[in-house]
């Protein structure tokens, strides 16, 4: 478990990150999603202990990340939004020299190399030189290195940025293979297509301020009280309009079509799924009934336009 | 078991040691350099010898031929002791700034291992370097031994001289590097620092000399050439001494290859300690481990400065004569003098505070002796009393055996030191008033220390300019609190009150400003 607990972190008169609290559980992917400069690589850095927050906590399995660093630095697998590659090096003696100095045994070794460049789909380019790596190929040489010695945490700082599709593709589900061997990953990104699929826990952290948290549904539902839902009948459009006026929740409802129509709603779940049954204990034939749900990009618009304001 | 198999572990098979061996032993990069510098070391050999041999005429005696070739022998290791000057600083410091620019030191240093081990593996890289360096040399080394004009001892005694220099010169630039983090300042840096270290050596020699010229340091007494401790350390000193032992004490010589072994080893924990100290938070083991062998360091030349009293005025077991009273003050002054650069070394480094640099640096408050290893600045006049302790301290301890020779010398003494607690107080408050108002630690130092110089030069001048309008020269100048000279006893104590009253007031000053600080309101700081 993964708990943080108001980090703040100063840099003379700027205060880049304020205040951040939340917890991740075992297998949870979280999207750490803000513009440039919004404080998410100081968040990420501050749990990778390379920073010293100001003020603030966190711990991983109740071994503190902001103190005695040595014990937390275990747990933890960092990757920056750069590759930091040597020249002249070899991918198992890059991997090497991690699983050396992350403490992995010297017999132990070959085994583990092997095995997260198996996981990382690089095991053909072993004895090939780092450098001479494919943009994509080096992103995942880098996954590997953080994967050497097994760490429950992984902080993947804008890990997709300058990949091609296909690498996106292969991260992503690289990513998600990962959450289901049971680590909490943390990706950050301004792209917010690219976190939309694989992430289970967002996070919208904009001028250093955590302003969400949470699924994408609890988010919505915790900043937009009232939701569009679109209603398809087979027939009686107008009159299910007319029916549906004046029932809990519904604000307003707009006829679409012959067979569309949209309502306003402003209500609980349960509220929302009561008037789907009224409607059917109504008469009317419903095809479909669904609420037109807010992409992430949406949402991160939503919830950050009220802070720049 | 464990602790020493970790110590070990950061020199030997230290995996970022491994990694360069294997950068560095790839393709013909490294053997294309070597076979160069093997030929030009050769071709630099035949010319010195060339010239040497061309000075010999028949006839000439066996000493004077004996002569030219140790003049042989000494030009190669003057190559040797420049090469290694040139190369030894920039070697580690140069792959930090490298790895810093890469991105690679961040991935390295959230390893669950110190930073030490890290400037522990990149000095073993530069270490190998040497090694090489020195081998190449060999041959041409050998030359000097065949022809006569040194011993494979010599020979062996030079070498393990010159690569134990050059882990130091090399340690000198890690901290240059880990500040600065670019190339160009590193590597200027790097040389200012060996040649600021080399010219603080320079002072403690020219401080020795006369002690040692006059019998008191036990070298011309005996039948084998001495050098003091600290000269070990100074490049070419060794070469032009040409002394195989170091006196310790009057009475006590050890090898000059053990004393360079010793001081360097000193040095480098200091230079690799104070760097991961840098990189650390307070309370870390770098932390606590740099102040502790910066206190030993103090200690040590604290003893230094006592050796040279106990040899001068002629008490603790002293094989020399007693001198007069003028040169002893002079020397006292000019050890003191050594002790407060030090001093102000130490209280620069360990006051200032920030309010936005961190926890490190944030201030806990004024005086704390549990916060003194720690790093805490509420620690630093504790850990600035206790280097002033241990620079002042044996000297301290010789002048009040009440064993002078005569108790105007106590009294001046007493005084002396009492003028340098004074300034240590002054700097203490320079040091605390610049940091409430400045935004980082560096910057609260940096003015500290421009604070600093421009009351020392300033003062001088306006007390040498009023002189001058006056035509009263040197009278004014006498009563400039910024230097422990007077005419009596008396008013090198009165300057002393003086500093010490202006200190406390600007520590008092710079605390009503860090309590009203609005960041010391901030929910977690209230008690600080």
């Amino acid at each position: 478990m993964l708990v943080v607990d108001g980090l703040r972190k100063e840099y003379g008169q700027f205060t880049a990150v304020d205040g951040v609290s939340f917890q991740l559980k075992p297998g949870d992917i979280m999207g750490f999603i803000g513009s440039n400069g919004a404080g998410k690589t100081t968040t990420i850095k501050m749990l990778a202990t390379l920073l010293e927050p100001t003020l603030g906590r966190a711990t991983l399995n109740d071994v503190p990340l902001t103190e005695g660093l040595i014990d937390a630095r275990k747990l933890i697998g960092y990757m920056p939004d750069f590759f930091g590659l040597y020249e002249d090096i070899r991918v198992w003696e890059y991997l090497e020299l991690f699983a050396s100095i992350y403490g992995v045994p010297k017999t132990e070794r070959p085994g583990v190399i092997d095995e997260v460049l198996e996981l990382t789909d690089l095991g053909f380019k072993k004895d090939a030189f780092a450098k001479s790596l494919s943009r994509g190929m080096q992103q995942r040489l880098c996954l590997a290195r953080c994967l050497v010695h097994d760490p429950d945490l992984l902080l993947l700082d804008e890990p997709a940025s300058g990949l091609d599709p296909r690498a996106r593709a292969e991260l992503k589900e690289l990513v998600a293979e990962l959450g289901r061997m049971g680590k909490i990953v943390i990706v950050s990104s301004h792209i917010l297509p690219e976190l939309a699929d694989f992430c289970n826990v967002v996070g919208i952290i904009e001028r250093g301020q955590l302003l969400a948290f949470g699924s994408v549904e609890e988010i919505i539902s915790g900043i937009e009280q009232r939701r569009m839902i679109e209603v398809k009948v087979l027939e009686r459009a107008n009159e299910a309009s007319m029916f549906l006026h004046g029932k809990e929740g519904v604000v307003s409802t707009f006829l679409m079509g012959a067979s569309t129509l949209k309502v306003e709603f402003e209500g609980s779940m349960e509220s929302q799924a009561q008037l789907l049954a009224e409607m059917i204990q109504g008469g009317f034939l419903i095809t479909e009934f669904r609420v037109d749900a807010a992409d992430l990009e949406d949402l991160f618009m939503k919830v950050t336009t009220g802070a720049l304001n | 078991m464990q602790a020493i198999r970790s110590f070990f572990g950061h020199f030997f098979g230290n995996a970022h040691s491994v990694k360069d061996f294997r950068i560095q032993m790839r393709g013909n990069k490294a053997l294309i350099l070597w076979s160069l510098y093997l030929v030009l070391l050769v071709l630099f050999a035949m010319f010195t010898y060339g010239g040497v041999a061309s000075q010999m005429r028949a006839g000439m005696s066996a000493a004077e031929m004996q002569s030219r070739l140790q003049s042989f022998y000494n030009t190669l290791m003057y190559l040797l002791q420049t090469a290694i000057i040139l190369i030894a600083p920039v070697l580690a410091s140069a792959s930090i700034v490298a790895d810093d620019e890469r991105g690679s030191i961040d991935l390295v240093l959230m390893a669950p291992k110190s930073s030490t081990y890290y400037f522990a593996g990149l000095v073993m890289s530069g270490m190998r370097q040497l090694i090489f360096l020195l081998a190449l040399s060999i041959p041409v080394a050998s030359l000097g031994v065949i022809m006569g004009g040194a011993t494979w001892t010599d020979v062996l005694r030079s070498f393990t001289i010159f690569l134990f220099q050059g882990l130091f010169y090399m340690c000198l630039g890690v901290p240059v590097a880990v500040s600065s983090r670019k190339m160009v300042p590193t590597v200027i840096g790097s040389y200012v620092a060996i040649a600021v270290g080399s010219g603080i050596l320079a002072l403690m020699n020219a401080i020795m000399s006369p002690a040692m010229l006059s019998g008191m340091m036990g070298g011309p007494t005996t039948s084998t050439p001495t050098m003091p401790l600290f000269s070990v350390l100074t490049p070419y000193w060794h070469i032009i001494v040409n002394a195989p032992m170091t006196a310790v004490t009057p009475t006590f010589l050890i090898p000059t290859w053990a004393a360079t072994i010793l001081m360097s080893t000193l040095g480098v924990a200091i230079c690799m300690l104070g760097s991961a100290s840098q990189m650390s938070r307070a309370g870390s083991p770098a932390v606590i481990a740099t102040r502790i062998v910066g206190l030993i360091i103090s200690l040590l030349i604290g003893l230094l400065t006592s050796q040279m009293f106990s040899t001068i005025f002629g008490i603790g077991g002293a094989s020399g004569t007693s001198a007069g009273t003028s040169f002893m003050i002079t020397t006292a002054l000019s050890g003191f003098m050594l002790s407060g650069f030090i001093m102000l070394i130490i209280v620069a480094n360990v006051v200032p505070y920030a309010f936005r640099d961190g926890e490190k640096y944030f201030p806990n408050g004024m005086f704390s002796v549990k916060d003194a290893l720690k790093g805490k600045p509420a620690g630093g006049m504790t850990y600035a009393l206790f280097a002033f302790a241990c620079l002042f301290g044996p000297s301290g301890y010789y002048l009040f055996r009440g064993m002078f020779v005569s108790t105007y010398t106590a009294l001046e003494a007493f005084a002396v030191m009492f003028w340098f607690l004074c300034a240590a107080f002054l700097y203490f408050g320079i040091f605390r008033f610049t940091s409430p108002w400045n935004g980082s630690v560096k910057s609260a130092r940096r003015i500290g220390v421009l604070f600093i110089v421009g009351l020392n030069v300033g003062a001088g001048m306006l007390l040498a300019m009023v002189d001058l309008a006056f035509k009263t020269p040197g009278t004014l100048s006498i009563i400039n609190p910024m230097h422990p000279f007077a005419e009596t006893p008396e008013g090198v104590i009165a300057k002393g009150i003086v500093l010490a009253i202006v200190g406390g007031i600007l520590v008092n000053r710079s605390e009503e400003r860090r309590i009203k600080h609005p960041l010391m309101k901030i929910k977690g700081r209230e008690t600080a």
